[in-house]
């Protein structure tokens, strides 16, 4: 699904990612672990074409973004939803106008196509009470949920997540990292997490969420419950360069002394 | 240093050169956002009405007392009308309401879209498959060139007023007499220049505006900046090319 080969991008003369090699397959997570300022931010953005890289193939959902035009650019980012740090909700806009973003800017839906359509991903993040609401009146975790299910309208099959549940308490940053693993195994959604919070990265890695008998989601832990393989890898970025690939073992168990600061 | 700084402004006038002639290509490109266009020229037009109206009732006011003041000395009050109807219309009424914009659309604009830049929800909206350049930028580029003709004619009538006013209370001027030489002295190509002036001016105010908007950088720090920024710019590129302007309106007229 995403494919990246040698990306190099410097700003100011000042390296700040080099010869990156990524690969992200369907359905698979890709968690980013990195200090401030290792590039983090700058990747995903290459990814979703927002900066451009000095140099290097990055392929998206099938598309060279390397070689597209910014309007080229505009068709392919429709089929990959981000969610950025804070939420960046328009302030302008209601949670409605928000999450039916895309559809009121394509046009040619009726206002009862858009209601249920946002209905349904609000239901989903739990806040179909917000509809009405201003982003301003909507505390931090509500925001990233609001992001999220705006993320979501028009079913992308790729998600990117910038610092999601940076500056929240642990139980609201618990509540996205649960729509994050559903929306990873029950919708078979790609994705890349960019975070410097520990405890959700190893919740991602360590929880899977499965239906059970009574079609009800259950989230499953490969600590306490019979679960074989959780589709997450961790990738650990260092000035600009990547130091770590592998799962949460090989993570744990690496000899790399940055990476082992880093994790404990 | 110097280089630098040089170099510094040229790059500005490049984006900003870049940015303009988008927002003028996206006329021409779909999707147009005509709703988010009238929006702003309700923000723009209605918005601004009542500060244009005050500021060109008591600019004529003042033109009435103070022309009045000198063409005593020629036994020539009876041409006050003319004086404020000239004067405002040409110079006064144009560039008066172009910086009044400049205060309140140019720091409105560069406010919010430094706002929406600092939250990241520029990004959010490019990562949505929407070119900031169409949906924020040309909609108040329209509204602004759009509604900058209608506010600076709205601003010379109630001028004209102002001045009626002045002339009949204090000047003890017969009304006839004002309005006949005011309407008389204005000529087609006063007319023609004043209101094409606020087209250039309106363009002017709202891309500044968007410019340093979208050039933010900084944190709320960097929004007050640009929307200073945007003000100042804008306002002192409004001084320079009402000169120009002039100049060029003189040739073509004769």
């Amino acid at each position: 699904m995403i494919h990246l080969e040698d990306v190099s991008i410097s700003f100011g003369g000042e390296q700040i990612l080099r010869d990156i090699h990524m690969d992200v397959g369907p359905a698979e997570c890709l968690i980013l672990l990195g200090s401030s300022g290792s590039g983090k931010s700058t990747l995903m953005k290459i990814i979703i074409g927002l900066v451009r890289a000095d140099s290097g193939r990055i392929v998206v959902a099938d598309h060279e973004l390397s070689s597209m035009t910014e309007n080229e650019m505009m068709a392919v980012r429709q089929k990959v939803g981000m969610v950025f740090q804070e939420g960046a909700l328009f302030d302008s806009l209601t949670v409605r106008e928000n999450v039916a973003y895309r559809l009121y800017d394509e046009g040619g839906w009726s206002e009862e196509e858009i209601e249920e359509r946002v209905l349904q991903l609000l239901s989903f993040v739990e806040l179909e009470h917000t509809i009405d609401m201003m982003p301003s009146e909507l505390s931090g975790g509500m925001r990233r949920r609001v992001a999220i299910a705006r993320a979501l309208m028009g079913n992308p099959r790729i998600l990117i997540y910038d610092e999601p549940t940076s500056g929240l308490d642990p139980v609201t940053a618990r509540s996205i990292c649960d729509l994050m693993v559903k929306l990873r195994d029950l919708e078979g959604v790609t994705s890349i997490v960019v975070t410097s919070d520990l405890s959700a990265a190893f919740f991602l890695s360590t929880y899977t969420a499965r239906l059970d008998n009574d079609n009800e989601t259950v989230l499953l832990s490969s600590e306490t419950d019979d679960v074989c393989y959780i589709h997450t890898r961790f990738s650990v970025l260092k000035e600009g360069g990547i130091v770590f690939e592998g799962n949460l073992n090989e993570l744990k168990g690496a000899d790399d002394p940055f990476i082992q600061e880093f994790i404990t | 240093m110097l280089a630098n700084a040089i170099v510094t402004g040229l790059i500005q006038i490049q984006k900003f050169t870049l940015l303009s002639t988008r927002a003028i290509a996206n006329l021409f490109r779909r999707p147009r956002y005509i709703r988010d266009t009238f929006e702003q020229m309700d923000i723009i037009g209605v918005g601004s009405l009542t500060i244009i109206l005050l500021t060109g009732f008591f600019t004529g006011a003042v033109l009435a007392l103070q022309s009045a003041a000198s063409l005593r000395s020629f036994g020539a009050v009876g041409l006050t009308g003319q004086l404020v109807a000239v004067s405002l219309v040409r110079e006064l009424g144009p560039v008066l309401t172009a910086l009044m914009l400049a205060g309140r659309i140019g720091s409105g604009i560069a406010s919010e879209l430094g706002s929406m830049v600092v939250t990241d929800q520029i990004n959010a909206m490019r990562a949505l498959g929407t070119d900031p350049t169409k949906k924020l930028v040309t909609p108040r580029m329209m509204a602004t060139v759009t509604m900058c003709p209608l506010l600076t004619a709205i601003c010379d009538f109630f001028g004209l007023i102002g001045g009626w006013l002045v002339s009949l209370y204090e000047l003890k001027l017969r009304s006839s007499l004002y309005w006949s030489v005011a309407f008389d002295s204005i000529t087609y190509d006063d007319l023609i220049g004043g209101l094409t002036k606020p087209l250039v001016f309106g363009f002017i105010v709202s891309m500044v505006g968007c410019y340093k908007g979208l050039e933010t950088w900084g944190g709320t720090q960097g929004v007050g900046k640009s929307t200073t920024q945007a003000v100042v710019a804008a306002s002192i590129m409004v001084i320079i090319s009402d000169f120009f302007l002039n100049k060029l309106i003189i040739e073509l007229t004769g």
